[in-house]
């Protein structure tokens, strides 16, 4: 299997605080991937390094690239749209997604938008939470890319949009891709994650599959993630 | 990676929205005065052209503003930032798009002037022989008008240019030292820059108040060679800083966070 | 379907394959759901899908034609073999539970005679009812 994210010794630091210390994290392709940790812990962070939006220090290779600029190409984020004002149309941000992004797909976009009951008529200052991620969702999915970064997609959320979120992503997921779901809160999204990534006292605290965690430990992915913050479980 | 061309579209797709409602205000505040002027019977000669002009200049300055803050939204917002394109195509793009939305509204001023002096026409007549007689010593020609018209205006977007460079500047210069000084350090970086663009500022004011002192002045064959130097100096100053302004993105200005 | 997160997901999703085969709901010869459908179906992830059907086509209980899909096994005595193993595993874990509470091999069996009995009268109550 073949890298769509190889980190090197990465370290950011922020107002001179240490928030990553010295990271390195290999990613294969085709899987999904739980970024895990406390709030406040570098999650968002980490993701912020991998598309370039945050500078740090060491390397990124996303594709086997390590020159930042590229990265964009090939990585999809849940971007929370604070590029526009509230009085712009969801039809606009599609058509700038559209215009700049090669690889969005309008077919996929419009099945996203059918699947999720979109009104794309509405305006941004108009949504609730759960409508806004949900539009979120449709365009970073609509895209082709290689990497797709999903920072907390369930955060404030109700029950019925998390339901038909979680089956989006199974559904237009490319096989081919990798897409890491950072959240705080696990057992929502425990079933549809090959591994989970912790982040936790700067650094990546663990690496593991999630059913070898389960087979491992004979415990969940939160019990275990929960454990870690405990000291309960012994690992290597 | 997106085209130089598609980025350019989204912007200036967005700032002609913008900069088209601050016209439509215009034209409303200019049609709103006409009328009350007209109501209470103070509609004099050259009223039409006189309150277009009168209304333009806040209309010009709002549309400065309103492109200086399109302009900086791109430097921090993951919509802009995450595109595809390298930092370099994203600034042309970014100021390029201000520049031609800023023209847009300066023609459409243009045109305001030419439709309402065409109205006025009458009365202007008698008012331009009356200030061309209140002038003392220069006699314009024809062409010289259009010489000074021309100066001023490439001058204006020489001018233009260089205080969206500046404020650029001035911006991603905080948002760097934002990420890596500590809370104290950083308020007094701060204080240091905003002393410098008010100190900037004031000079460029000044600067400009003196040269339309000397318009008189300007005919002689020296002062314009000297003017000439002006706006090639303002176009320097902002080529510099736009190599620091990508420089800056390139290397340290960040986003903000989700 | 919900899962129990202690559990390994590719396991309860052959646990829940083998569980329509049994009930009649999957037929022998019966074309399974494609692995996206049944991913999104189950709320799972399409490798974990694809782990536990490659366990069953191993084991035999399923056979992958090429170009056209999942099918349950024709082969009867497959059916039947994998009826056997599952009942003893239920067997196992009932069986290890109550010698888990010190009851001898002769203990668990009247009590399971018991149980059934009063099950029976039980259900024929609620039947009568």
């Amino acid at each position: 299997m073949t890298n769509v994210l190889a980190i090197n010794q990465l370290t950011y630091k922020h107002n001179l605080k240490t928030i990553l210390n010295n990271i390195d994290l290999t990613l294969e392709t085709g899987k999904i991937v739980g970024l895990l940790g406390e709030n406040g812990a570098g999650k968002t962070t980490l993701i912020r390094l991998i598309t370039g939006s945050a500078k740090g220090s060491g390397t990124i290779a996303v594709c086997g690239d390590s020159v930042a600029a590229h990265h964009k190409s090939h990585v999809s984020f849940t971007e929370q749209l604070r590029g526009f004002s509230s009085s712009t149309r969801i039809d606009w941000i599609a058509e700038f997604y559209r215009t700049v992004y090669p690889d969005f797909d309008g077919k996929r976009y419009e099945e996203l938008i059918t699947f999720l009951q979109i009104d794309t008529s509405l305006k941004l200052g108009a949504l609730s939470k759960g409508m806004k991620e949900k539009v979120v969702i449709a365009l970073t999915l609509a895209r082709q890319a290689h990497l797709y970064l999903l920072d907390e997609p369930f955060s404030g959320i109700d029950s019925m949009s998390r339901k038909k979120i979680i089956s989006s992503i199974i559904k237009w997921k490319p096989a081919d891709a990798t897409m890491v779901i950072s959240d705080h809160y696990v057992s929502e999204i425990a079933p549809i994650l090959d591994e989970v990534v912790i982040v936790k006292d700067q650094t990546i605290y663990a690496h593991k599959p999630s059913d070898a965690i389960r087979e491992e430990f004979g415990i969940g992915i939160e019990a275990y993630y929960e454990s870690l913050y405990e000291g309960g479980v012994n690992h290597d | 990676m997106t085209s130089f061309g598609a980025v350019f579209k989204v912007m200036s797709k967005d700032r002609f929205r913008t900069t088209t409602k601050v016209i439509g205000a215009e034209v409303a505040v200019i049609v709103v005065s006409i009328l009350w002027s007209w109501v209470t019977g103070n509609l004099t000669g050259g009223a039409f052209f006189g309150l277009t002009a009168v209304w333009s200049m806040p209309a010009m300055l709002a549309a400065f503003i309103f492109l200086a803050v399109a302009n900086e939204h791109v430097y921090t917002r993951d919509t802009y930032r995450l595109i595809p394109v390298g930092e370099t195509k994203l600034y042309s793009a970014n100021l390029l798009s201000s520049c031609v939305m800023y023209l847009y509204v300066g023609v459409v001023q243009l045109v305001l002037y030419f439709v309402t002096i065409t109205i006025d026409s009458d009365a202007l007549k008698g008012i331009l022989a009356g200030m061309k007689a209140g002038m003392e010593s220069p006699n314009f020609s024809n062409a010289e008008a259009a010489k000074i018209v021309f100066g001023l205006l490439l001058m204006s977007c020489a001018l233009i240019l260089m205080s969206w460079t500046t404020i650029s500047l001035v911006h991603l210069v905080v948002s760097s030292t934002n990420n890596f000084l500590p809370n104290v350090s950083r308020r007094a970086v701060n204080v240091v820059l905003y002393v410098i663009v008010i100190y900037l500022v004031v000079r460029v004011a000044a600067f400009l108040i003196s040269k339309f002192n000397s318009l008189d002045s300007m005919m002689s064959a020296g002062t314009q060679v000297q003017f000439g130097m002006n706006i090639v100096g303002i176009l320097v100053i902002a080529a510099i800083e736009i190599v620091a302004n990508i420089f800056l993105l390139k290397k340290w200005v960040e986003t903000i966070p989700n | 379907m919900k899962f129990d997160d202690k559990v390994p997901i590719y396991y309860q999703i052959k646990n829940y394959l083998y569980h329509e085969m049994m009930t009649g709901a999957l037929k022998p010869g019966d074309k399974l759901p494609a692995v996206r459908q049944l991913a999104v179906d189950l709320t799972v992830n399409v490798n974990t899908v694809q782990r536990a059907l490659g366990e069953m086509i191993t084991e035999g209980i399923l056979e992958s034609q090429r170009g056209k899909g999942n099918f349950v096994t024709m082969d009867e005595e497959r059916i039947t073999q994998l009826k056997g193993k599952l009942v003893m595993e239920q067997l196992e874990r009932f069986y290890e539970q109550l010698h888990a509470l010190n009851l001898t091999d002769e203990q668990i069996i009247d009590s399971l005679k018991q149980y059934i009995a009063q099950r029976g009268q039980q259900d024929d109550q609620r039947l009568s009812n």
